[in-house]
C-alpha cells in the first residue's frame, strides 16, 4: 500500500507537476512544418504560345536507416538505381556509405523514371514531389529567357529580371507527424494554399523569332562567324519582338555549356559598330542644320589626310559626294568632314541623344553602357572616327534604339520586353504601356536621313543584296575591323553588320543583323549580313501581312552580281 | 457478517474490478492500435479473452485442490519449454547461427528484444515465464498448505522446494527475463513469509536473490544501462532511455483530465511497446492523471479482492493460493506503471487485463478462475455445513500463520 502510495505520488509528479515542460517537449516532437511551394509563373510570346512551362518531378532520397544492412542487398540496390538513373556507382557508394541518415539519389528525376524506381520499392527510398523549369521550345529565345537555379529561383535573363513577379508564394504549414514523417489523420492541419507566381508575356513573338533564328543560323553555316546575332523592335512602340544570337544552348540540357552560349551577348557585349553609326551622325548634323542632304563634300579621292593621319575610303576613290551619297555610299571621308563641321560637343550631343553611353533600360542583366568617351577625353583624331564607328563601342541593342528613334520620326521609345504579366490569383491583367523615352531629332531631320538610306539597298548603294521586293527598305551595312591586341588593321577580323526598317515611310520593324569575325567567303556588311536581313525581313512583312509600297519589282537581285559592298 | 455474505460481496467485487479493467483496457487498447492496425488488434485481443473466460469458467467449476493435487505435473510441464527457450538461448549466446537455431521446432525465427521467451505454436506465440508464474503458486500453495508441518524442517521446508522453484526462476532467467523472475521471486518469498518460514530461512532466501539480482545486472552492460538510465531519461533519450522518455513524455501531456480519447500522439510510432507493456502510458495521455488513479484503485481493489478471499479461504492452500495470487497480480501492476512513469527501471512487464498479449491474459484469467474456484469450495462447503446442521468451523489462517512465526 505505501509503495503505491509512492508510485502514485511519482505519477502525479510527472503528469500533473511536469505538465508543462513534458507536453511542450512532447509537442516539439511530433510538431512539424512543411512548405508548398506553389508553381513558378509560365512565359508566354505575345500572342500566348508557351516559351516556358514547369514540369512535374521528383526528387529521390535514400533514407539509409531503413535501407538493408546487408552489404550484398545494398550492393545491388546500388547497382539497380545506378543504371535506372544514370548516376554513377562510385558516387552512389560514396553517399550510401556517409553517416547522414538520408542522403539525395537524384534530384529532378522524370516522372516516369521515378515511377520506375516506386515500382521496386526499395525500402528506404522516399520521394519528393517537386517542378522543375522546361522550355517547350528548347533552344528558342533561350538566351534571352535565361535559366533559374536548382531551387527554381531565377539567375539569368527574364527568368532573373522578372523573378519576383514568377516566383510563388510559398505557404508554410504546421501539421503533426507520426514517428516516420506522416502526416497524422486525425489532425487535420490548416492549409491556406500556396500563391503561383505570375504568368510573363513578353512582345517577342515566336513565329519572327522562330525564322529570325532560322535565318541567323544559316547565315552563320555559310560565313562561320565566331559570334552571331540579329534583333528585331517595333519603333513605334519599342517592344522587342525578336532576339537571337549564336552561339546558343538549350536550356532543358544544361550539363556542360560555356558562358559564351549561355550569355546574352546582345545585351552585355560591345562592338565597333563601323558605318552604321554614320546614319547617326549626319541625322544629327541635319538636325542641327549643319548640312541638308544637298550639301556637296568633298571627298579627297579616297584620301585626307587629317591630324597626320590618313582616313581612307575603302575600294574607291570619291570627288565631290553630296550628303545622302555619302550615306548611299559610306563614304568616311565625307562623313567625318560633316562631323568636323557639326563640331565636338554637338556631336558628343547627338550620340547621347541617340542613347549611347547609357543602357536602354531593357532591364536584362549584365547591360553594357557600351564605351563613350567623354568629349574632354577626345584625342585630335576622335572627331574624325567616332562619327563612323571607330572607337566607340556600343551593344547591338543600344543601336537597335538609336535606329527606332530614326525609323519612329525621331522619336525614341522606351525598349521593353514584356507586354503583360497576369496576376495568378486575382486574374489582373497588367499591361506595358508604350512610352516615349526623348524625342531624338526633328521629324524633318528623321525623315531626311530615312530618304538617304532607302538609297543603301538600291542600285549605286553598299547593300543591294538587302533590297526587299515590293518594299523600300531604310538600311546602312556596317564593315568595322574588329580591336586585337590594340590595333584595328593587319589581323583581318571584321564584324559585318547590317540595320534597317522596313517599309521605309512606316516601318514595321527595325531589324539588326550582326556577323561577329566572319571567316569564310566575306566580311562586308552588304554582302555577309545584308542577305540575311533582307530574307528575315521578307517573311516578317509576310507575316505581319505588310502591304508592299512600291510597285516596282526589283530585278531578281540573288542572281545581279551586286557591287562591291564596302564600309 | 456471516461467511456467506463476505463470499457474496467478494465475488461480486472481484466480478466488477475485472469487468471494469478489462473494458479500459479493450477501450484502450483499441485506441491505441487502431491507426495502425485497425481491429486486427482488437480481434487478437478478444479471443485471448474469450480462451481466458472461457479458462476461468472451467476452473472456477474446479475445485482448486484438485488442481493443487497436480501441481508437479503442471509445474514440470511449464518447466520442459522453458529449460528448452532457456537451452536455445544459451546456444544463441555463444554463437550459434540463426540457420541452425531455426532448426528447433517451436522457436520461430529467432530472438525478439533479444530473448528467447515466445514459444511458436502455429501462427501463434505463447510465452512459457508467464505461465510458470502461476504454476509456481499453485505449487507453493499446495506443498506449504498441505504440509504446515514441513515449515520446521530445513531439508523439507526450504531446501527440497527451495531447490525446484530455485531451477524453475533460473530457467526463467536463463530465458532472458530477470523482471519475470524478480516479480515472480518476490512473490515467492512472501508467500513463503505468511506461509510461516522461519525468518532466518527467508532472509537467507533474500539475500542470495538480492546477490543473484545484482550479479546479473551487472553481467550484461546494456542491461546495466537500461537500469541506470531510469533515473534521467531525457539524458539517455536517444538510446537506453527512448521508451522511457517518451512514456514519460505521453504521460506528462496527459495532465488531469488528458488529450482526449484517441487523441495521443505518442502512440503514433513514438512509443514503442505503445500497445503491450507502455500502454499505461497511452491512458495516461489520452484520459490524464484520473484515468491513472483510477486504474491503480482498481488494481488495489483486485488485490484487496484477492486478499480478502485469502481471508476467507477454506484451508490453508486455498489461503496461500489467493494470497500468491494477489501478490502477483498486485506487483505486476506496480511494477508496470511504475515501469511506465520511471518510477522504476524499464523492464518488460504487463499490465494485467490491459496489455495486449494472449498469455498474460491467459494466465490472468487463469488466476480469476481460481480465485472463484476458491469462493466456490468455500460457498460449497458452507451449503454442506448448513445442511448438516454443523457449525462452520472459524478458520483462521492468518492467525495459525502469524502465530506460527513468533
Amino acid at each position: 500500500m505505501i509503495s503505491y502510495g509512492f508510485l502514485t505520488s511519482h505519477v502525479y509528479k510527472i503528469q500533473v507537476q511536469r505538465h508543462e515542460s513534458l507536453y511542450h517537449k512532447a509537442k516539439s516532437k511530433y510538431t512539424a512544418s512543411r512548405t508548398w511551394s506553389g508553381k513558378r509563373g509560365h512565359i508566354f510570346d505575345r500572342h500566348g504560345n508557351p516559351l516556358v512551362g514547369n514540369l512535374e518531378c521528383k526528387d529521390i532520397r535514400a533514407d539509409l536507416t531503413r535501407m538493408p544492412k546487408n552489404e550484398h542487398k545494398r550492393h545491388r540496390i546500388i547497382q539497380t538505381l545506378s543504371r535506372i538513373l544514370d548516376v554513377d556507382m562510385t558516387v552512389l557508394e560514396r553517399r550510401f556509405a556517409s553517416k547522414a541518415s538520408e542522403v539525395v539519389v537524384k534530384n529532378r528525376v522524370d516522372i516516369e523514371l521515378a515511377a520506375k524506381v516506386e515500382e521496386l520499392r526499395i525500402p528506404g527510398i522516399r520521394f519528393i514531389d517537386k517542378q522543375r523549369r522546361f522550355y517547350p521550345k528548347s533552344k528558342l529565345l533561350a538566351n534571352v529567357l535565361g535559366f533559374t537555379d536548382l531551387n527554381n529561383h531565377g539567375v539569368y535573363g527574364v527568368e532573373k529580371r522578372w523573378d519576383t513577379e514568377l516566383s510563388p508564394k510559398p505557404v508554410k504549414q504546421i501539421y503533426e507527424r507520426d514517428r516516420k514523417g506522416r502526416a497524422i489523420r486525425h489532425h487535420s492541419p490548416t492549409l491556406t494554399a500556396a500563391v503561383d507566381g505570375d504568368d510573363i508575356y513578353l512582345t517577342i513573338d515566336e513565329p519572327i523569332q522562330h525564322f529570325v533564328e532560322v535565318e541567323l543560323q544559316a547565315m552563320v553555316d555559310k560565313f562561320a562567324p565566331q559570334k552571331a546575332y540579329a534583333i528585331m523592335a517595333d519603333p513605334a512602340t519599342g517592344s522587342v519582338l525578336a532576339m537571337a544570337q549564336y552561339p546558343t544552348f538549350d536550356p532543358n540540357d544544361r550539363g556542360d555549356i560555356t558562358p559564351d552560349q549561355w550569355r546574352n551577348h546582345i545585351a552585355s557585349d560591345v562592338y565597333d559598330p563601323g558605318s552604321t553609326m554614320k546614319c547617326i551622325s549626319i541625322a544629327g548634323a541635319l538636325d542641327y542644320g549643319v548640312v541638308t542632304p544637298g550639301t556637296v563634300v568633298d571627298c579627297e579621292n579616297g584620301q585626307w589626310i587629317y591630324w597626320k593621319r590618313p582616313l581612307r575610303d575603302a575600294g574607291h576613290a570619291f570627288g565631290d559626294l553630296k550628303v545622302f551619297e555619302i550615306v548611299q555610299k559610306s563614304s568616311n571621308i565625307g562623313t567625318a568632314k560633316i562631323a568636323l563641321a557639326l563640331g565636338k560637343p554637338r556631336l558628343y550631343q547627338i550620340f547621347r541623344r541617340f542613347g549611347f553611353g547609357e543602357t536602354t533600360g531593357l532591364g536584362l542583366s549584365n547591360e553594357s553602357r557600351g564605351i563613350l568617351r567623354k568629349p574632354k577625353d577626345w584625342d585630335g583624331l576622335s572627331i574624325t572616327r567616332f562619327p563612323i564607328g571607330q572607337g566607340i563601342s556600343v551593344t547591338p541593342l543600344q543601336m537597335v534604339q538609336a535606329y527606332c528613334a530614326i525609323a519612329n520620326k525621331g522619336r525614341m521609345m522606351q525598349l521593353y520586353l514584356t507586354d503583360r504579366t497576369i496576376d495568378s490569383v486575382s486574374g489582373a491583367i497588367k499591361l506595358t504601356k508604350p512610352s516615349v523615352k526623348r524625342f531624338v531629332v526633328r521629324e524633318k531631320a528623321a525623315n531626311q536621313i530615312t530618304s538617304a538610306m532607302t538609297l543603301v539597298t538600291k542600285e549605286g548603294g553598299t547593300a543591294t543584296k538587302a533590297a526587299v521586293s515590293g518594299y523600300d527598305v531604310a538600311g546602312k551595312t556596317g564593315t568595322s575591323q574588329k580591336l586585337v591586341n590594340g590595333s584595328y588593321t593587319g589581323h583581318g577580323k571584321y564584324i559585318a553588320s547590317f540595320i534597317g526598317f522596313v517599309p521605309a515611310d512606316n516601318p514595321a520593324f527595325v531589324l539588326l543583323v550582326i556577323a561577329d569575325e566572319p571567316s569564310k567567303k566575306s566580311h562586308y556588311g552588304g554582302t555577309v549580313a545584308g542577305p540575311t536581313f533582307r530574307r528575315i525581313a521578307d517573311r516578317t512583312l509576310r507575316y505581319l501581312n505588310v502591304p508592299p509600297t512600291s510597285t516596282t519589282t526589283l530585278s531578281s537581285h540573288e542572281n545581279t552580281p551586286g557591287r562591291m559592298a564596302r564600309n | 457478517m456471516t461467511i456467506t455474505k463476505k463470499a457474496n460481496l467478494v465475488r461480486y467485487l472481484l466480478l466488477f474490478v475485472v469487468l471494469a479493467i478489462s473494458i479500459i483496457g479493450l477501450v484502450m487498447l483499441y485506441s491505441t492500435t487502431a491507426a495502425m492496425y485497425g481491429e486486427q488488434k482488437l480481434k487478437h485481443q478478444c479471443v485471448w479473452i474469450t480462451a481466458g473466460v472461457i479458462s476461468a469458467l472451467v476452473l472456477s467449476r474446479l475445485d482448486y485442490r484438485r488442481l493443487g493435487s497436480i501441481s508437479h505435473v503442471i509445474l514440470l510441464a511449464v518447466t520442459i519449454p522453458l529449460f528448452y527457450l532457456a537451452l536455445v538461448h544459451i546456444l544463441s549466446k555463444i554463437g550459434m547461427s540463426k540457420e541452425s537455431l531455426s532448426l528447433f521446432p517451436f522457436v520461430g525465427d529467432g530472438a525478439t528484444k533479444g530473448a528467447y521467451r515466445w514459444l511458436k505454436i502455429g501462427r501463434r506465440t505463447i510465452q512459457p515465464s508467464e505461465f510458470a508464474k502461476v504454476a509456481i503458486i499453485i505449487f507453493i500453495a499446495r506443498y506449504y498448505g498441505t504440509n504446515p508441518r514441513y515449515l520446521r524442517s530445513f531439508k523439507k521446508g526450504l531446501l527440497y522446494p527451495g531447490v525446484i522453484i530455485g531451477a524453475v526462476l533460473f530457467a526463467i532467467l536463463l530465458g532472458g527475463s530477470l523482471s519475470a523472475t524478480v516479480i515472480t521471486g518476490s512473490v515467492v518469498g512472501s508467500m513463503l513469509f505468511i506461509a510461516g518460514i522461519r525468518l532466518r530461512y527467508l532472509l537467507i532466501l533474500v539475500a542470495i536473490g538480492a546477490a543473484l539480482f545484482t550479479v546479473t545486472l551487472r553481467i550484461s552492460p546494456e542491461r546495466w544501462e537500461r537500469f541506470i538510465s531510469f533515473q534521467d531519461p531525457e539524458k539517455y533519450k536517444d538510446g537506453a532511455g527512448y521508451q522511457l522518455y517518451s512514456s514519460q513524455l505521453a504521460l506528462g501531456s496527459g495532465y488531469w483530465y488528458g488529450v482526449g480519447f484517441n487523441r495521443s500522439r505518442m502512440k503514433e510510432f513514438y512509443l514503442p511497446e505503445a500497445d503491450t507493456d507502455f500502454i499505461m502510458a497511452i491512458v495516461g495521455e489520452e484520459l490524464g492523471f484520473v484515468s491513472v488513479l483510477v486504474v491503480i484503485t482498481l488494481y488495489l481493489l483486485f488485490v484487496a479482492a484477492a486478499f480478502l478471499i485469502s481471508a476467507i479461504a477454506v484451508d490453508r492452500e486455498g489461503m496461500l493460493l489467493a494470497f500468491g495470487i494477489g501478490m502477483s497480480i498486485g506487483l505486476h501492476s506496480f511494477v508496470n506503471i511504475g515501469v511506465v512513469s520511471g518510477f522504476l527501471p524499464t523492464t518488460g512487464v504487463t499490465a494485467p487485463l490491459i496489455s495486449y498479449g494472449g498469455s498474460s491474459m491467459l494466465v490472468t484469467w487463469v488466476c480469476i478462475g481460481l480465485l472463484a474456484s476458491i469462493i466456490r469450495v468455500l460457498q460449497v462447503s458452507v451449503e454442506n455445513d448448513a445442511k448438516t446442521n454443523r457449525v462452520h468451523p472459524k478458520h483462521n489462517d492468518f492467525a495459525m500463520a502469524s502465530n506460527s512465526r513468533v
